[in-house]
């Protein structure tokens, strides 16, 4: 009897956690982060960020003693320097051959979005995907210096992600090869544009083209900065890997992003409103309690 | 007090999995930790303790998870309660064990986590990369086994059922 009695609670126990589970689930699926879940998420991270601080603080020079000892450090700091000046030449290129064409179509328009306006916040990468099904990196700061979700994040090779959370003292980026990351993009050179898709799986983006669209292996891809995107125009995304011709549908165009994910640590969070006016700075005058909002030029944060 | 003992296990085991094993990937995986503590606890006090302490230890894991919350919870407290009704009908405990449970349970947990993951929309999982994901997951798992089986043991367990008790005092 006393047996029977406790299994009958065991079984009950298992289906009160099987009810609240998929209710939590259930919840967390239909309501937004701001949400009391959303909440209690932020707490969570805020509480943990400076364990995460610390422990990357010790991980990151054991990494380079490893890479030291390996003779790779230094040679791989010396390429990545090289890297980045060469991409941010290349970014500038391309930055002024998109404000050209821009210019030529848009004539008549004034205030596009440009990349140098924009107020940049220069942030480390503590910590990567806590899961495995997940392709994210956590940075080093968060709401605290302005820092909110759907903002974008470029790295020293191009775009990285989109900021998904933040909170007091980090925040988490969705990359561009999580399955469920997108950002708007045109094939350099042409006016060819479309989403390209983060695939479960696989470093390539996936982006589908309509049938007859003239697109070559080794094209650069940039950001379109079409409306509603997340991202201003020009920025470097990848090149095209692979171009299938799917019959009757059209093309499937794979493109390696020029981000090196793994080998991640510094990025940059770009203030940067979709379809919003042109990107200003508040700045606090002497006088007490008064506010007035010019345009800036560049104004970055070093870290 | 063995709760309170358990529940700071939760704890500790959710800030190593989270801050710690982030940067310790074997073949770029991390490993199951709460799930491995739900086992234990279902391997040592049964299936109802083994759930209960899953289901916390999962929710705590969800918290920092793109997946819908409580999907962590709800799989390390099925694996947990099945782990604890196999064990319950043992006759003896065969030595070595513990790498062996926590592969089978890290696999089980994969595979449970991966179909309701599916169930509930959550797109990454469909994927062939799923199952290596889950097997190497699980690898990680059996290696971290004996270590989180001895927490259990150290810290849950009363001073006269602890092994040391049974040693002989000068």
């Amino acid at each position: 009897m006393a047996v029977h009695r406790r299994a009958s609670r065991r079984r009950y126990v298992l289906l009160v956690l099987v009810l609240s589970s998929v209710t939590l689930i259930t919840l967390d699926t239909r309501s937004d982060d701001s949400g009391p879940l959303g909440v209690v998420g932020r707490a969570a991270h805020t509480i943990v960020s400076p364990v995460e601080k610390a422990v990357d603080s010790v991980a990151d020079p054991l990494n380079n003693w490893w890479e030291g000892l390996t003779d790779r450090g230094s040679l791989k700091k010396e390429n990545e320097r090289l890297r980045r000046e060469l991409s941010e030449l290349e970014d500038e290129r391309r930055q002024a051959q998109e404000a050209l064409r821009e210019n030529e179509v848009f004539e008549s328009l004034a205030g596009l979005p440009i990349y140098s306006d924009i107020h940049r916040e220069t942030a480390r990468v503590v910590n990567r995907s806590t899961g495995n099904f997940e392709w994210t990196i956590t940075l080093s700061k968060g709401s605290e210096s302005g820092i909110s979700p759907n903002m974008a994040v470029i790295g020293p090779d191009g775009v990285v992600g989109k900021v998904l959370e933040s909170w007091t003292g980090g925040s988490k980026v969705r990359l561009l090869i999580d399955p469920d990351s997108f950002v708007s993009v045109r094939v350099f050179g042409s006016q060819v544009t479309g989403l390209a898709r983060g695939r479960a799986g696989s470093d390539l983006l996936r982006l589908e083209l309509d049938p007859g669209v003239d697109v070559q292996v080794g094209d650069d891809v940039v950001t379109s900065g079409l409306e509603n995107s997340d991202f201003p125009a020009g920025l470097s995304v990848g090149e095209v890997a692979e171009v299938e011709e799917q019959p009757g549908i059209g093309l499937l165009v794979r493109v390696k992003p020029w981000t090196d994910f793994d080998g991640l640590e510094l990025v940059q969070v770009l203030d940067w409103v979709p379809g919003g006016p042109p990107v200003v700075v508040t700045t606090t005058t002497v006088a007490p309690a008064a506010t007035t909002t010019t345009p800036a030029t560049v104004a970055e944060d070093d870290e | 007090m063995r709760t309170l003992r358990v529940a700071v296990l939760v704890v500790v085991l959710g800030v190593l999995q989270v801050a710690f094993f982030t940067h310790a990937r074997l073949f770029g995986v991390v490993p199951d930790l709460g799930l491995l503590l739900a086992v234990a606890i279902a391997y040592r006090y049964g299936p109802e303790a083994g759930a209960l302490t899953g289901f916390a230890s999962g929710l705590l894991f969800d918290l920092f998870l793109e997946t819908p919350l409580a999907l962590s919870a709800l799989t390390y407290a099925l694996t947990a309660y099945a782990v604890g009704l196999i064990q319950a009908g043992m006759l003896r405990e065969p030595r070595g064990i513990t790498p062996v449970i926590g592969l089978l349970a890290g696999l089980a947990g994969g595979f449970v986590f991966a179909g309701l993951g599916i169930l509930f929309g959550v797109d990454a999982l469909r994927d062939t990369r799923t199952f290596q994901v889950i097997f190497v997951s699980a690898v990680y798992d059996a290696l971290l086994a004996p270590a989180v089986f001895w927490l259990v043991n150290r810290f849950t367990l009363p001073e006269r059922d602890a092994p040391s008790a049974y040693r002989v005092r000068p």
